[in-house]
């Protein structure tokens, strides 16, 4: 059974935006079927007329540097979240190490853990600071 | 330099080669954006949300598609999410498209396009897209299949659709201003 008109109008809208070929077959009948011409000089003009929609709004420079500090600011807090979700994961190991060893009778050695750590922290502390404000970019003095 | 460096660039984390890329196809998903939407407003929020998206995902992007179309998919994913989130959407009008972009259309070309306007504005969002990507950015039925996420039949139809109607609107023998 040959293709009905109805086919070939689908396909002329098919042909129009360059999704099928022009075949002979198509030629054929357009030759014979003034009707199926008509439909497609109509579809051409129709498609002329709608590019008066195809407007190109202008490049906004500004808007674009917004849209990167706005994303900074996102990635900041991600991080900032994800700082706090390591820092509660390894303070929730430590607290247990600490438990089981002052449960299991080392609590001197805890004791002098401590101690220790009273005497190096304040040593190290300025090393810590330097490294987040070079890590947050800005000058620590 | 050409987009496949940029595109190099921006993967390593590049921030003026990924600025440069999204300038480069600002007004392409603008455009598109406005001719979705009808609305400048709306357009403007979108590309503003599409252009943060594309910055925060750089990495993720797969050079196996254009970078213009990674852009429209990230676009149209958001129009959509806006759509669930506020159905007035679809309906908002507030401003003069013809006389933001060109004050200076005859007022033929004028009256033509507040028609396809019009005409556009009767389509349903599923129906206008197949049509905006392909009469307007010359996609394949392919590619806008992968873009909405659909059957590439489902795209045909979409559009031959929208075609008959708008020859149909155009010839005078309307039915827009029925439900699309």
């Amino acid at each position: 059974m040959g293709k009905s008109c109805e086919n070939y109008k689908d396909i002329l809208i098919d042909i129009i935006y360059e999704e099928k070929d022009f075949n002979k077959d198509i030629k054929d009948h357009l030759k014979h079927c003034d009707n199926c011409m008509k439909y497609y000089k109509e579809l051409k003009d129709t498609k002329n007329r709608l590019n008066n929609l195809n407007t190109e709004p202008p490049i906004e420079y500004r808007k674009i540097s917004k849209a990167f500090i706005k994303a900074d600011e996102i990635k900041k807090k991600k991080s900032n979240i994800k700082s706090l979700f390591v820092f509660m994961l390894l303070s929730t190991i430590f607290l247990t190490m600490v438990v089981t060893l002052a449960v299991n009778g080392f609590s001197k050695e805890i004791i002098y853990f401590q101690i220790s750590t009273y005497v190096i922290f304040p040593f190290i502390l300025p090393f810590m600071i330097k490294k987040r404000a070079k890590k947050e970019g800005y000058d620590a003095k | 330099m050409n987009e496949e460096i940029l595109i190099k660039l921006s993967k390593r984390g590049d921030k003026k080669a990924l600025e440069k890329l999204l300038q480069m196809n600002y007004s392409i998903v603008k455009g598109y954006l406005i001719k979705m939407t009808l609305n400048e407003e709306v357009a403007d929020d979108i590309t503003q949300e599409t252009m943060l998206k594309a910055i925060l995902n750089i990495k993720k992007y797969k050079p196996k598609a254009k970078f213009s179309t990674w852009l429209i998919t990230i676009a149209t994913n958001t129009y959509k999410d806006q759509l669930r989130k506020d159905k007035r959407l679809v309906y908002k009008e507030d401003k003069d498209l013809v006389d933001d972009i060109d004050v200076e259309k005859s007022i033929l070309i004028k009256s033509e396009f507040e028609e396809i306007k019009e005409i556009l504005k009767e389509f349903s969002y599923e129906k206008r897209m197949p049509f905006i990507l392909k009469h307007y950015y010359d996609y394949s039925y392919k590619e806008i299949a992968e873009i909405m996420n659909c059957p590439v039949g489902t795209v045909r139809s979409r559009l031959h659709y929208c075609i008959k109607k708008i020859k149909k609107h155009m010839e005078g023998g309307s039915d827009i201003g029925k439900k699309l």
